[in-house]
């Protein structure tokens, strides 16, 4: 599934487990969206490639995607992360929050098994020896599922925001979950808003659009 | 609803990685489809369930 979805999800998934702080949310939100960090060995051949899609793809993305990130041995390390940067609090509370990271971070295995393509396994016992695991019915990333499904987060994120004053965008810090809030709900502010943060957040919007748009294809310049 | 939620969640990591060893690693099993579809449908559902009651 998108990256967005895969963010999205988590955030809902943190909402709903009723964890209070917003670091938190956080924390457990974006251990949702930590195996697709293998990103950045695309973006590195990327540029060791001089740009070229092809080669960075079939030299590296093609053997490193879902290889070395989504897998039971990630999942714990991302738990161990999320216990150490929790918010203040007990060990129990942190060990709640490291639970609820690594259940984010395991279920996006499971939605990558459900909607990323039959080409796409996982391996689920790396480093150790195992078969890679996929589905031949599972829908690729272009397919209408993961569209619907995002739609309907997108939708969600809206109405959610309108409803109970919070939103997803919360994952990108409580001040853009503040602006984004309020100008869903129609309301004015007492102090002119801030430029710099203002284009932070249109260019994360407009870096999740082409995050979802550019796995279909598209591409405005061909 | 937050129970259906957790049995979601867990079914959804076993799915993912209990699965291909316990039961069988044969991706076309009309078992595992079926199963799978429902968890993603149980979880998504479960969650929107509970934000829309959530005070």
């Amino acid at each position: 599934m998108q990256g967005p979805t895969h963010l999205m999800v988590s955030w809902y998934f943190a909402q709903a487990s009723e964890v209070d702080a917003p670091r938190d949310r956080r924390i457990v939100a974006w251990a949702g969206l930590m195996p697709d960090i293998d990103v950045l060995a695309y973006l590195g051949a990327l540029v060791y490639y001089r740009f070229d899609k092809e080669l960075a793809f079939e030299n590296v993305w093609k053997e490193v995607h879902h290889r070395y990130t989504h897998n039971l041995a990630f999942v714990l390390a991302t738990g161990a992360v999320a216990y150490w940067i929790a918010s203040a609090g007990d060990a129990r509370h942190r060990m709640r929050v490291a639970t609820l990271a690594m259940a984010a971070c395991a279920l996006h295995n499971f939605l990558d098994v459900v909607g990323a393509g039959p080409t796409w396994p996982i391996y689920p016992l790396w480093p150790f020896p195992g078969p890679g695991w996929s589905a031949t019915w599972s829908w690729t990333i272009g397919d209408w599922q993961n569209i619907v499904i995002f739609v309907l987060l997108t939708v969600g994120m809206f109405a959610y925001a309108k409803a109970r004053n919070r939103s997803p965008i919360e994952c990108f810090g409580d001040r853009a979950d503040r602006w984004f809030c309020g100008i869903v709900r129609g309301e004015t502010r007492d102090r002119p808003s801030n430029p710099r943060l203002r284009w932070i957040i249109w260019g994360v919007l407009a870096l999740g659009v082409i995050a979802v748009l550019a796995p279909l294809g598209f591409n405005p310049f061909r | 609803m937050r129970v259906i939620l957790w049995i979601a969640v867990l079914s959804g990591i076993f799915l993912a990685f209990g699965w291909p060893l316990a039961v069988g690693t044969d991706p076309s099993s009309e078992a595992f489809h079926v199963a799978a579809i429902a968890t993603l449908v149980a979880f998504l559902g479960s969650i929107a369930a509970i934000l829309a009651t959530r005070r």
